[in-house]
């Protein structure tokens, strides 16, 4: 017997503003979501004795480090931290990171985060090329494979309608779906309406993939609290479990060359995780998956067996199915696409809040079992929560 | 002058970027079990061997897919362009990562058939793909 292994909760979240104001302070921005955090699950700074964070460039300047909360927090020392970067479910990572070091007994209460600074993975910049590109990129960057995520969607998306014999409409099902949800966020930054003539009418980026494909790039951070079940339940709010965990990442694991460009690793991520799962795709009540792009939500929904390969389309029923009064409501918050890219953390706590029942007028009535996702190519990862 | 990026090869992919550069499409096989990889690396990823060779291929292959830039994101490259994944025809489990040239870009169909030809790009040339002749 192992003493690495025990039940663990999620306690707390906060978010800073979400906003395209030109550059708060990270720094405060990451504060303001820790500090909301706690105050959410009711504990103390002094309570908290690990901390996890992510950011895609490990030399980014631009949200802090874990260190930087810890003086700022006050805490005196960590029995667990770390720095996720450059790869992984992006902000769903940190959390997933926490549930394990709780789990593992390394540490009792542990605080995830990530910041993001508009400018980060904004991709819309003109760039210049050096004259010479070695390394990785040597076989896709001298192709002008530039600001290549938006391209990697435009493959993903125009092989997905050629493979399903599907128009673009599907996509922006997902699209629709995420300003309805906003309209009841007051923190989403993108609330106005969409219809199927503006997605499908909207600006070209990388053809096929359009504007409204892409999520909208907000300065914000967003934290959520970890600690045990135990101590859960003498917290503020009705403790949120984790069920079931798995990442994911395919064979020949690689953006652009890996085995399954539509799918990347979310489907072994999704085997894995209904293996150790209590539940089945069909006990969700709601859903929080990774929404960076309108393809990404589709292939997990079909990575879960929520609905077959190829079906989102016909399951979907014109987007009632994942809308306000749907069977299974989708990113609530508006995610990515329209509360704004806080890229995954949002939805773990957007799906802890619909748990508890604390999502106020766009609260899933009864909701008890969720999935949330992030990622979703070879950087996929997963997560299934309940409420006892 | 074209400001377009080339190669930089290493150890490694050299041996890719040198028969492009005499007109020739190479991929890194393995001796022991015969797989395919893209790009070139130290060893077989389905064997794991380290015993690795470039062979020759025909150039035909499939469009997997294809994205056109209509804006530029690298003032290096004028706009339109098609960027593509092709799947080379002798060697199904080679996808490269190539520009589909020589074509109307409206006339570019994910599946259809296309062959390598090699373009210019400082001192070496790069493999690009352009509709097989004789294909429809």
């Amino acid at each position: 017997m192992t003493s690495l292994s025990r039940p663990v909760a999620i306690v707390g979240v906060g978010y800073s503003e979400l906003s395209r104001r030109s550059r708060p302070d990270p720094r405060a921005l990451t504060l303001t979501a820790c500090r909301t955090a706690l105050a959410d699950a009711g504990l103390a700074p002094r309570d908290v004795d690990a901390i996890v964070q992510f950011t895609h460039a490990s030399d980014s300047t631009e949200a802090p480090i874990t260190a930087y909360v810890q003086r700022a927090l006050g805490i005196d020392n960590l029995s667990f931290f770390a720095d996720l970067a450059r790869t992984g479910p992006s902000g769903v990572g940190p959390p997933m990171t926490a549930v394990m070091a709780v789990a593992s007994g390394v540490c009792e209460t542990a605080l995830a985060y990530r910041t993001l600074p508009q400018a980060e993975g904004n991709n819309g910049g003109l760039r210049e090329s050096p004259a010479e590109i070695g390394g990785p990129t040597q076989f896709t960057a001298v192709y002008g494979h530039a600001a290549g995520i938006l391209a990697n969607y435009a493959l993903k998306k125009r092989r997905r309608m050629h493979e399903f014999g599907h128009t673009a409409q599907e996509y922006g099902y997902i699209a629709i779906n995420a300003r309805r949800w906003a309209a009841l966020n007051e923190r989403a930054v993108m609330r106005q309406p969409l219809t199927m003539d503006d997605y499908l009418s909207a600006r070209t980026i990388v053809d096929p993939l359009v504007l409204l494909d892409c999520d909208y790039p907000v300065n914000g951070s967003c934290a959520v609290l970890v600690t045990t079940a135990e101590r859960a339940r003498d917290l503020r709010h009705r403790p949120v479990l984790v069920d079931a965990m798995s990442w994911g990442t395919g064979r020949g694991s690689d953006f652009v060359f890996g085995a399954d460009l539509l799918y990347g690793g979310s489907i072994p991520c999704a085997e894995n995780l209904w293996r150790q799962s209590r539940f089945t795709p069909a006990d969700l009540d709601v859903l929080g998956l990774y929404d960076g792009f309108t393809h990404l939500p589709i292939s997990w929904i079909e990575a879960l067996g929520i609905c077959g390969f190829g079906e989102f389309a016909d399951w979907v029923d014109g987007g009632r199915v994942i809308g306000p009064g749907g069977t299974l409501p989708l990113n609530t918050s508006g995610g990515m696409l329209a509360e704004g890219r806080i890229q995954g953390i949002g939805h773990v706590a957007e799906t802890t809040e619909q748990l508890r029942g604390s999502c106020g007028a766009r609260q899933v009535s009864g909701a008890s079992v969720a999935v949330v996702a992030g990622g979703g190519s070879n950087d996929s990862g997963a997560m299934t929560l309940y409420v006892e | 002058m074209d400001a377009r990026p080339a190669p930089l090869p290493d150890e490694v992919s050299a041996p890719y970027w040198e028969a492009a550069r005499d007109g020739v499409l190479v991929v890194q096989t393995c001796r022991s079990c015969g797989a395919g990889q893209f790009p070139p690396d130290l060893t077989c990823h389905r064997c794991l061997d380290e015993q690795l060779d470039f062979e020759a291929v025909s150039g035909v292959g499939q469009v997997y897919s294809y994205a056109i830039y209509t804006r530029s994101f690298d003032e290096a490259f004028d706009v339109p362009y098609a960027l593509a994944l092709v799947d080379l025809a002798d060697r199904p489990e080679v996808r490269l990562m190539t520009n589909i040239v020589g074509t109307p870009l409206d006339a570019i169909t994910v599946g259809m058939t296309v062959e390598v030809t090699f373009e210019q790009r400082g001192a070496w040339r790069l493999p690009q793909f352009r509709p097989a002749a004789g294909a429809a």
